[in-house]
C-alpha cells in the first residue's frame, strides 16, 4: 500500500520534473524536455540570478528504480542553531523553528532526500529532521540515516541495534528509505569488521532490509581504500542500492596527492558506474571550501557565469556525472538552500570545456596552504576544549583573502598584523586557541579527511606565535 | 593645564590600547612620591623648586588627585541648596589644632613606613597612587566594557579599530580599598574642598611645609582689604582668614579662585618678603636611600600546596560530534614567593619603591600583572598567568613605572626583549598530581612545546621503560619564569606546573 501511495504521489510531482522517470537503472537528466528547460531559463534569467529557483528539479532513479530521488538532497549535519544560552537543557541548541522553515521550503521546491545520522549536530539531528519532516506526508520524502556505531562501547551488536532502533525514534518513522553504514574505511578492514561483520550487524542490516524496514542499504565511504573494493567485490552478495562517496571537482583528480589515505573521486565513481550503483555524493562543496575561494579564482569563475554563484559550480560538477543520483548539501541557511536549488531546478549539465576549465581552478586551489578541513565537526568534542574546525575554518579564510602578513619590513605588516590577530582572537576565544592543544590526538582518528589535525595546530600554532612576537 | 594633566594620566591609566604609554608616561614620572621612591633626583629638584618658587602649584595642576578632588568640589558648589552657597562660595577659614598635627603624625608614619619599608602604608596615603587606583579598580572596568562593546560593532563592520579585551577581577580586596579611597576622598572634597590635600595628604604636608616659605605667594593686602569674606568663602583649602587678612600658605594650592573673587583688589600673588634659601634636599630621601628594609616572608602564604583539589577532565571516549568540552576557569596559585614584574629586580626593591599606583597592571596588555592581597606587598603588583603569560614581545610594565619599581630593561624595543627573554624571574615547579599524562593517560608536552628557553624536556615517566607516558622535568637555570608552561598547561583549575617567584631576579 504504502509502496503505491508514493508512487503515485511521485507520478504526480515527476510529471512536472524535467525527468520522465525510465524503467532502467539510471537516468541521465538531460533529456529532450529537460534542455529546452534549461536553454528557456538561461535566456530568461541570465543576468538576474534572483532569489527564487528559476524551473522544476532535476530527479534521478534509484538502483532498483523505484524512487525519483531529487538531485539536490538536504544534508542534516549543519542544522542552525540558537544563540548560546538558549539551548535546551539537554544541549540541543538547534533552532527548530528555522529548520521547520528550511525544509517545508525545500520540499515545496521538490527537495525529497534528507540525509542525518545518530551523531549529527551533538546527536539531536535526527530528532530535529524527524519533527520538521512529520509535518509532511510520509510519501513526499526519502529520509536517510546510518549505523554511526563509532565509539569503541557501540561496537556490540545491542549496543549498534539500540541506535538503529532509536533512528526510527528519533525520526518518528516506521521505516528508513535510505540506510548507510556509515563512514567505512576509517581504520582499514580491521575497524569495519568490529563495527559490522563481528557482531553481525550486517546481516542484522540485510535482514531488516528484506523485511522493509530498510528500503535502500547502502554505506559511506571515507579513507582505506581497500574496504572500498571489498564492499564492492561482494556486491553480488549484498547488493547495494547506493553508495555514498566524497567527490567534487578537486577530489575527482587530486584526493590521493593531498593526502595519500584518501581516494580520488574518479576512481571511487567509476567503481560504481561499472556496477550499476548509484553514488549519492557529499562533501560536494567541501563544507563550504568550494564556495570561500581565493580572490581571483573567484573573479575567474563569476567571468565565466556572472549569473551563477561560485557554489553552483561545484554542484553542477556533480550533477553532471549521470550516476550521480543525490549531491547532499548542509544547508544552514535559506540563501544556501535557494543558491542550491538554482543550481538543480533544472540542472544545467557542464560541458567539456567547463569540466577542463574547473580542473585548472582546482590545480589553482591546491596551491593554497589552506587545511582540508570541511568543518563536518566529527573530530569535536575535543576533550581539551580547542575549537579544531573553528581554527582551521578562520585560517582557511585568512589564507584565502590573502591577509597573511609576511615580511616584517613590508609596510602592510603592522596591518595585516594586527587583522590577523585580532580575526583570530574573534573567530575563536583564546582558551580554545591552538595554543591549547596538547597534541594528544583523540581527535585525528575521527577525521573523514585524515587531517593530521594536531600537526597543522602546532603549524597554526607557530605561525600566530610568530606574528604576536614580531611587532 | 590642569585638566590637560588630569586628563593625561587620567588616559594613561584607562587606555585600553596601550598606544598612549609612549606619549604620556613622563606624566606619571612627574609625580612626587614616585619621583622619591625612583630616587628620580632631576623631578624632586624640580618639585621642590617650584613649589619654593610659586607654591603648592603641584598639587593644584600636577596631582590628578587633587584635580579630582577640584571637579567634586566644583559640583558639590554648583549643586548647593543654598543660593547664596552656590553665588559666593561656601568655604570657612577652617583650621583647628587637630589638623596640623594630623597632618605632620601621617607625614611622621608614612616617613617611619618609608624607612622600615612597609610599602602599604605610603601607598594607602600616596595621592597619585589613590588616584591610579579609583581609575584602575573603579573606571577601568567600565572602559573596557565600553571598549567591549565598539569591538562588537567594529567586529559587524569588518574593521580592526577596536579589539575585545579580557574583562576580569584584578584584586577584589584593592578594589575595596580603592572604593573606599574614593568614597572618603569624594566625600571630603564635597564637604571640605581640599580638606583631604590639607590634613591627611603626605605631600601636600611636604610641599605645605615649602610653601610657607615660597617666594611668590598669595596674601592680602589689608589696606585695601574690607573684610566682605568673599575669598574667604571660596577658598577651597579653607586657608583665608578675612577677618585677620592672613593666608596660610602651607595650605595654599594656587588655585588662585581668591584673586578672582575679590573686588578690591586686596588679595595679590607675589613677593612678601625674601626667604632664608633652603637646600633642595628631602628629609625622606636622604634616610630612605641608607635605611635597610628587611624582607620577612608571609607565613600564611605556605598554605600554597593545600589547593592540590584537581578537576581531571573527562576523557570519555566521543559519541556525537560537535559541540564544545566545558572549560574550568584556572585558578591562581598561591605562590610561595610571589613574582615580580620584569625589571623590578628583587622583591626588596619593589618593595621599597612601588607606590601601588596600579599603572603598570592597567598597562600589561596579557592580564598578567594585578595587584597582590598580601598584607606586605599589599597593592604592588605580582604576576599570575591564569589568562595569559608575561610574554617575549611586550615590556609595558617596566616602560611606564614612575617610582623606579620596574626599571627599563633597555633603550629600543629590540634590547628590551633580548633583556627580557634572559631575565629569569621565577622558575617552574611541576605537580605530579595534576599532570595530564598521568592523570589522563594522554601524551601531553604542551608546556615544553611553549617554553621559549628550550628549560622543559619531556621525559619517560618509567626510566626503565622509553615507551611510557611523557612528564615534563624542569631545566631551573634555563627556566625564566615567563609562565607560557603554566598558562598553556591543560589541567584545570590548578595547572600542573606553575611559576614560582625569586626574591632577587638575574640574568641567565
Amino acid at each position: 500500500m504504502k509502496n503505491i501511495d508514493r508512487r503515485d504521489f511521485l507520478k504526480r510531482i515527476g510529471a512536472a520534473g524535467a525527468v520522465v522517470g525510465a524503467t532502467t537503472t539510471l537516468a541521465a537528466c538531460a533529456g529532450g524536455k529537460g534542455s529546452e528547460a534549461v536553454t528557456e531559463a538561461i535566456t530568461g534569467n541570465a543576468v538576474n540570478s534572483g532569489e527564487k529557483p528559476i524551473g522544476d528539479m532535476t530527479y534521478r532513479t534509484n538502483r532498483r528504480g523505484d524512487d525519483k530521488v531529487s538531485l539536490l538532497g538536504y544534508g542534516c549535519m549543519r542544522w542552525p542553531t540558537v544563540s548560546r544560552g538558549k539551548a535546551l537543557p539537554d544541549g540541543n541548541d538547534i533552532d527548530q523553528e528555522q529548520v521547520n522553515r528550511l525544509v517545508d521550503y525545500a520540499i515545496e521546491h521538490g527537495v525529497n532526500y534528507f540525509d542525518s545520522s545518530p551523531v549529527y549536530c551533538k546527536g539531536f539531528s535526527e530528532r530535529a529532521t524527524g519533527i520538521a519532516l512529520k509535518r509532511h506526508p510520509r510519501e513526499s520524502y526519502f529520509i536517510a540515516t546510518k549505523l554511526s556505531n563509532f565509539a569503541e562501547q557501540l561496537h556490540s551488536r545491542e549496543a549498534s541495534i539500540q541506535m538503529y532502533r532509536n533512528s526510527f525514534k528519533e525520526l518518528q518513522v516506521d521505516y528508513i528509505d535510505y540506510y548507510l553504514l556509515h563512514s567505512v574505511g576509517g581504520g582499514g578492514m580491521d575497524n569495519f569488521s568490529k563495527r559490522y561483520l563481528n557482531n553481525g550487524m550486517l546481516d542484522f542490516l540485510l535482514e531488516q532490509r528484506e523485511k522493509g524496514a530498510i528500503r535502500n542499504l547502502g554505506f559511506s565511504f571515507h579513507g582505506d581504500v581497500e574496504v572500498f573494493d571489498w564492499l564492492l567485490a561482494n556486491d553480488d552478495k549484498y547488493h547495494w542500492d547506493f553508495v555514498q562517496i566524497q567527490m567534487n571537482y578537486v577530489d575527482w583528480l587530486h584526493a590521493a596527492e593531498q593526502n595519500k589515505r584518501n581516494v580520488n573521486a574518479e576512481y571511487l565513481y567509476g567503481e560504481l558506474q561499472k556496477r550499476g550503483i548509484p553514488a549519492v555524493i557529499m562533501e560536494p562543496l567541501l563544507g563550504g571550501r568550494l564556495s570561500k575561494l581565493p580572490v581571483h579564482v573567484v573573479n575567474h569563475l563569476k567571468e565565466r557565469r556572472p549569473d551563477m554563484s561560485v557554489a553552483s559550480w561545484a554542484f553542477r560538477f556533480c550533477g553532471t556525472y549521470p550516476g550521480v543520483m543525490c549531491a547532499l548539501s548542509g544547508m544552514t541557511y535559506m540563501e544556501h538552500l535557494q543558491d542550491n536549488l538554482r543550481s538543480f531546478c533544472p540542472l544545467d549539465p557542464l560541458t567539456e570545456e567547463d569540466l577542463a576549465y574547473l580542473e585548472d581552478t582546482a590545480q589553482n586551489i591546491l596551491t593554497y596552504p589552506t587545511v582540508p578541513c570541511n568543518d563536518c565537526n566529527y573530530c569535536m568534542p575535543c576533550p581539551y576544549g580547542i575549537n579544531i574546525p573553528a581554527i582551521f575554518v578562520h585560517y582557511n579564510k585568512l589564507v584565502n583573502e590573502g591577509v597573511v602578513p609576511k615580511d616584517a619590513q613590508d609596510p602592510n605588516y603592522r596591518d595585516l598584523r594586527r587583522k590577523y590577530l585580532i580575526s583570530f582572537d574573534r573567530a575563536v576565544p583564546a582558551i580554545r586557541q591552538a595554543d591549547h592543544c596538547i597534541g594528544c590526538g583523540q581527535c585525528a582518528p575521527h577525521c573523514p579527511q585524515n587531517i593530521k589535525i594536531p600537526q597543522q595546530l602546532r603549524r597554526i600554532s607557530a605561525r600566530i606565535e610568530e606574528l604576536r612576537q614580531n611587532l | 593645564m590642569a585638566i590637560l594633566f588630569w586628563l593625561g594620566i587620567t588616559l594613561l591609566f584607562l587606555d585600553v590600547s596601550g598606544v598612549l604609554h609612549t606619549y604620556l608616561s613622563w606624566m606619571a614620572k612627574l609625580q612626587f612620591l614616585p619621583a622619591i621612591m625612583a630616587v628620580n633626583v632631576g623631578v624632586i629638584v624640580l618639585i621642590v623648586v617650584l613649589t619654593l618658587l610659586v607654591g603648592r602649584i603641584y598639587c593644584s595642576v600636577i596631582c590628578p588627585l587633587g584635580v579630582m578632588q577640584d571637579i567634586f568640589s566644583w559640583l558639590a558648589g554648583k549643586l548647593n541648596p543654598d543660593k547664596k552657597k552656590r553665588k559666593f562660595g561656601r568655604f570657612r577659614f577652617f583650621a583647628p589644632a587637630w589638623m596640623k598635627i594630623l597632618r605632620y603624625a601621617i607625614l611622621v608614619i608614612v616617613v617611619i613606613a618609608l624607612v622600615f619599608g612597609s610599602g602599604t602604608v605610603v601607598q594607602i596615603f600616596a595621592p597619585y597612587s589613590s588616584y591610579g587606583r579609583i581609575v584602575t579598580m573603579i573606571f577601568r572596568p567600565g572602559v573596557d566594557y565600553i571598549n567591549n562593546l565598539l569591538a562588537d560593532w567594529a567586529a559587524e563592520n569588518d574593521s580592526y579599530a577596536f579589539s575585545h579585551v579580557e574583562l576580569w577581577m584584578r584584586s577584589s580586596s584593592v578594589l575595596i580599598v580603592a572604593v573606599c579611597s574614593l568614597i572618603t576622598i569624594g566625600l571630603m572634597a564635597i564637604f571640605g574642598g581640599r580638606f583631604y590635600c590639607n590634613s591627611i595628604c603626605p605631600v601636600g604636608t611636604v610641599l605645605g611645609f615649602l610653601s610657607r616659605r615660597s617666594i611668590l605667594r598669595v596674601h592680602i593686602d589689608a589696606s585695601k582689604c574690607t573684610k566682605c569674606g568673599l575669598c574667604e568663602r571660596k577658598c577651597k583649602a579653607m586657608a583665608i582668614d578675612a577677618k585677620r587678612h592672613y593666608v596660610d600658605n602651607s595650605r595654599c594650592v594656587d588655585c588662585f579662585d581668591c584673586l578672582e573673587s575679590c573686588h578690591f583688589n586686596a588679595l595679590k600673588f607675589g613677593i612678601i618678603n625674601p626667604i632664608t634659601p633652603t637646600t633642595p634636599i628631602n628629609p625622606i630621601e636622604t634616610t630612605q636611600k641608607t635605611t635597610p628594609v628587611a624582607p620577612s616572608r608571609r607565613t600564611f602564604l605556605s598554605t600554597a600546596l593545600t589547593v592540590a583539589a584537581v578537576s581531571k577532565l573527562e576523557a570519555d571516549s566521543k559519541i556525537m560530534d560537535g559541540g564544545l568540552a566545558v572549560i574550568a576557569d584556572k585558578k591562581p596559585y598561591v605562590r610561595e614567593t610571589p613574582v615580580c614584574p620584569p625589571g623590578a629586580l628583587s622583591l626588596r626593591n619593589l618593595q621599597q619603591h612601588c607606590t601601588g599606583c596600579q599603572l603598570c597592571v592597567s598597562a600589561c596588555p596579557n592580564n598578567v600583572l594585578r595587584p597582590s592581597a598580601g598584607l606586605l606587598h599589599f597593592m604592588q603588583p605580582t604576576l599570575s598567568y591564569e589568562l595569559n603569560h608575561c610574554r617575549p614581545e611586550c615590556h609595558a610594565c617596566s616602560d611606564v613605572c614612575p617610582a623606579g619599581a620596574i626599571l627599563p630593561l633597555g633603550t629600543t624595543h629590540e634590547e628590551k626583549m633580548a633583556r627580557k627573554s634572559s631575565l629569569k624571574i621565577g622558575r617552574a615547579v611541576w605537580i605530579a598530581d595534576n599532570c595530564v599524562p598521568l592523570t589522563d593517560g594522554v601524551s601531553c608536552g604542551n608546556c615544553a612545546a611553549h617554553c621559549p628557553t628550550a628549560a622543559i624536556k619531556m621525559v619517560p615517566s618509567d626510566p626503565e621503560d622509553r615507551k611510557s607516558v611523557r612528564i615534563p622535568v624542569v631545566d631551573e637555570e634555563r627556566c625564566i619564569g615567563c609562565g607560557a608552561c603554566e598558562h598553556l598547561c591543560p589541567s584545570r583549575p590548578y595547572s600542573a606546573i606553575h611559576v614560582e617567584g625569586l626574591e632577587v631576579q638575574r640574568e641567565i
